[in-house]
C-alpha cells in the first residue's frame, strides 16, 4: 500500500510514522508539510493512502483534497480536536484517526483501507487501466464538499451531472452536493463508455437507464433509476447515443 | 425565634389580651361572672383556632399568590364568614349575660357582628399584608441570588477556555519526543503540567500575579515551539515593576494562543510573537498595566478576528475591573496584527464584587 504522510508538523509525522512501522503491508512514499508540497507529491507518486492533517496552513485538508486532480487516494484524516471535522466525518462514515494515534486503532484503519481497495479492483477483473489518459471511470472515487458536509463517492454511484451556472451538481443515493467545476472539463476527465452527455446541461451515467422514449423533435427521453429523474437527450446526441448503443 | 412560634406568639398573646381587655372592662362594669369568665376563654380559643384553619386555608389554596382583584374578595368574604361564626356562637350567651333592655334582638346581633367584623377584619388585614411583604421580599433575594450566580457562572465558564485542540496536539509531539529527545519529553511533560494546572486553578481565582501569568504564557509557548519548532519565534519583555500586577488567569495564554492559532499557523513559513507589559500613567494620573501582543497575521475576516477568545477577552475584562480595563486588536502594519490591553490596579468594582461575594 503506497502511502503519503502530510502534516505541517514534523514531529506528529514521525510519530506516525513510527506507528506505520508496525504494519509492513504499509509503504511510505512520501513526506509534506503542506498542500502546495502534497499536491504534485500525489500526482507524480499515484498513492493508494494518504494520511492527512485537518488543519495546515495554506489549504487544510479539506481543499487539498477538492484540489486533487483525477482520482483521489484513500484518505485516512488525522486530527487532534476538532468538533465540526468529526462530525463531518461521522456522517459520512469517513475515517479518522485522533492524535496521539491509538495503534489498535491505526490497525484497524488500515484493514478497513484495504478491504475498501481489493473490492474497488474486484469488478473490475481483467479491464486494462487505460494507460496514461487520466480518464475516471465508474470504480474511480472523487472527494466532494458542499458546505459542511463531505463525501468520497464512487463515480459508479453517480447516476446524474448536472450544469448549474459555474458549478455542477452530482445526483448519487439521495445527495446532491454541487462542486464549483464546469460540465465541460468534467466531460473531458469522465470515461465516455459509462457517461454520456445527453445534451448542454446534463451528464448520465448510462448504468443507471431505465426507461428510453422517443421525444420531440427526434429527441429521446431517459428515465434514471433510483430517481425517476427525466433528462432530454438532444437531437443531435440522439443520434450519437443510437449508434452508441446498437451493435 | 422560628416564624412557625412568632405565629403561634402572636395568637395566644393577641386574643387572650383583646378577650381579656373586654371581660375586664364587663368585671368592672358589672362585676365578676364567672360564666362570662369561662365564655371568654372559650372566645380564646376559638378566636385562635377559626383564624388558624383560615391561615391553612390561605396557604393551601395559595391566595397570595393571587392578584389584588381576586385577592380582595376573598378575603372579604373570610372576614365575613369569620365574624358571623363568632357571632352565632356568642349571641345567645351574651343575650343572657348582659341585659340590655334597650336593644331590640336584630340591632344587637348586627351590633355583635360589627364588632366581631372589625376584630376579624383585623387580624386578615395584617396577616394577608405581613404574608404580601414577606413572598415580595422572597422574590427580590431569590432574583439578587440568580443574578449573582449567573455572573459566577459566567466569569468561570470565561476563565476555563484551554483550547483542546492545543492540548492533544502537545501530547502527540510529546509522544514522538519520548523517542527522539527524552529529555525534551519530560520538559514538555512538566509544562503542559504548568498549563493544565494555571487553568484548573483559574477556575478558582479571580486575579493572579503577572508574573504567574508570564510564566504560564511562557510554557504555553515552549510547547508551541515543539509542535512549530522553527516556524515559530517569540519574544517576552516584562517591566519588573508589573511583575506582580493582578491580571485575570489565563487572559494572556488566550490571547497568545489567539495570536498563533488565528496568525502564525495559518502562515506556510511561520510566524512570531511578542509580548511587552509594562506599567504606565494615564492622563487621569492613575497607574495601569498596559500589554502589547504582537503577532504575524491579518486581521479581518470574522473567522479571524471576531472569533470566541477576543469576545471572552473583552467580557472578562468587563467583569473585573468595569469601565476602566479597556481591550483593542488592531491591524498595525500588513502582516502583523497588535493587540492592546489596559489594566487598571485592583479597582473599587473589583472589591465591591469581592465584599459581595464574601458576604453571600
Amino acid at each position: 500500500m503506497r502511502t503519503i504522510i502530510i502534516d505541517d508538523e514534523r514531529l506528529a509525522r514521525n510519530e506516525l510514522r513510527r506507528l506505520l512501522e508496525n504494519m509492513p503491508k504499509v509503504q511510505i512514499v512520501g513526506e509534506a508539510a503542506n498542500a502546495d508540497e502534497a499536491l504534485p507529491m500525489i500526482e507524480s507518486l499515484q498513492p493508494d493512502l494518504l494520511f492527512l492533517d485537518i488543519q495546515m496552513p495554506g489549504k487544510n485538508g479539506f481543499e487539498l483534497l477538492q484540489a486533487i486532480e483525477g482520482k483521489a487516494p484513500e484518505v485516512v484524516f488525522t486530527t487532534a480536536y476538532d468538533e465540526y471535522a468529526i462530525k463531518a466525518f461521522e456522517f459520512n462514515a469517513l475515517d479518522y484517526l485522533l492524535k496521539p494515534v491509538d495503534l489498535a486503532r491505526l490497525t484497524e484503519a488500515i484493514h478497513r483501507v484495504e478491504e475498501e481497495l481489493n473490492h474497488g479492483q474486484a469488478p473490475e477483473g481483467p479491464h486494462v487501466p487505460k494507460d496514461g489518459s487520466k480518464l475516471l471511470g465508474e470504480n474511480d472515487q472523487v472527494f466532494v464538499k458542499d458546505g459542511e458536509k463531505c463525501w468520497f463517492v464512487k463515480l459508479g454511484k453517480v447516476r446524474l451531472f448536472e450544469s448549474m451556472g459555474n458549478y455542477v451538481r452530482l445526483y448519487f443515493d439521495d445527495q446532491k452536493p454541487l462542486v464549483l467545476k464546469s460540465l465541460n472539463a468534467l466531460e473531458d476527465r469522465l470515461d465516455p463508455a459509462t457517461y454520456f452527455r445527453a445534451n448542454r446541461k446534463h451528464i448520465i451515467n448510462l448504468q443507471w437507464i431505465e426507461k428510453i422514449e422517443p421525444w420531440f423533435s427526434g429527441g429521446l427521453l431517459v428515465t434514471l433509476r433510483g430517481s425517476n429523474d427525466k433528462v432530454e437527450i438532444s437531437r443531435r446526441q440522439a443520434i450519437r447515443f443510437k449508434e452508441m448503443l446498437s451493435l | 425565634m422560628s416564624k412557625q412560634r412568632i405565629y403561634w406568639f402572636c395568637q395566644i398573646v393577641g386574643w387572650t389580651l383583646l378577650i381579656l381587655t373586654e371581660f375586664v372592662i364587663y368585671w368592672i362594669d358589672v362585676g365578676f361572672e364567672v360564666n362570662m369568665f369561662y365564655l371568654s376563654i372559650a372566645n380564646i380559643v376559638l378566636g385562635i383556632s377559626l383564624t388558624n384553619v383560615y391561615r391553612i386555608m390561605i396557604q393551601r389554596w395559595n391566595w397570595v399568590r393571587l392578584p389584588y382583584y381576586k385577592l380582595a374578595p376573598r378575603v372579604l368574604v373570610s372576614v365575613l364568614v369569620l365574624a358571623l361564626i363568632m357571632t352565632l356562637i356568642n349571641f345567645p350567651f351574651d343575650q343572657e349575660l348582659i341585659v340590655n333592655p334597650q336593644l331590640h334582638d336584630l340591632s344587637a346581633f348586627m351590633a355583635n357582628m360589627a364588632s366581631w367584623v372589625k376584630t376579624m377584619l383585623a387580624w386578615i388585614l395584617s396577616y394577608t399584608a405581613y404574608h404580601y411583604v414577606e413572598r415580595t421580599r422572597d422574590a427580590e433575594i431569590e432574583k439578587i441570588l440568580l443574578k449573582t450566580s449567573i455572573r459566577e457562572t459566567e466569569a468561570k465558564v470565561l476563565r476555563s477556555q484551554l483550547n483542546p485542540h492545543f492540548m492533544f496536539n502537545a501530547l502527540n509531539s510529546i509522544r514522538a519526543l519520548v523517542y527522539e529527545n527524552p529529555q525534551k519529553a519530560q520538559q514538555g511533560i512538566t509544562q503542559l503540567s504548568n498549563i493544565l494546572r494555571n487553568s484548573l486553578l483559574a477556575d478558582r481565582r479571580k486575579t493572579v500575579d503577572l508574573r504567574e501569568e508570564i510564566k504560564t504564557v511562557d510554557d504555553y509557548l515552549a510547547l508551541e515551539k515543539v509542535r512549530y519548532e522553527d516556524r515559530l519565534q517569540s519574544l517576552i519583555d516584562v517591566d519588573p515593576r508589573a511583575m506582580y500586577w493582578q491580571v485575570p488567569p489565563m487572559m494572556l495564554q488566550t490571547l497568545v494562543e489567539n495570536a498563533i492559532k488565528h496568525g502564525v499557523s495559518k502562515e506556510v513559513s511561520g510566524g512570531f510573537v511578542e509580548l511587552h507589559a509594562h506599567v504606565e500613567t494615564t492622563a487621569q494620573g492613575r497607574d495601569e498595566l498596559r500589554i502589547l501582543i504582537r503577532n504575524t497575521g491579518t486581521l479581518g475576516d470574522k473567522e479571524a478576528s471576531g472569533g470566541f477568545g477576543l469576545k471572552n477577552t473583552l467580557q472578562r475584562l468587563d467583569l473585573l475591573y468595569g469601565p476602566d480595563a479597556h481591550f483593542t486588536i488592531v491591524q498595525e502594519i500588513p502582516g502583523v496584527v497588535l493587540a492592546d490591553v489596559h489594566i487598571p490596579q485592583q479597582s473599587d468594582t473589583v472589591f465591591k464584587r469581592e465584599t459581595l461575594h464574601n458576604v453571600q
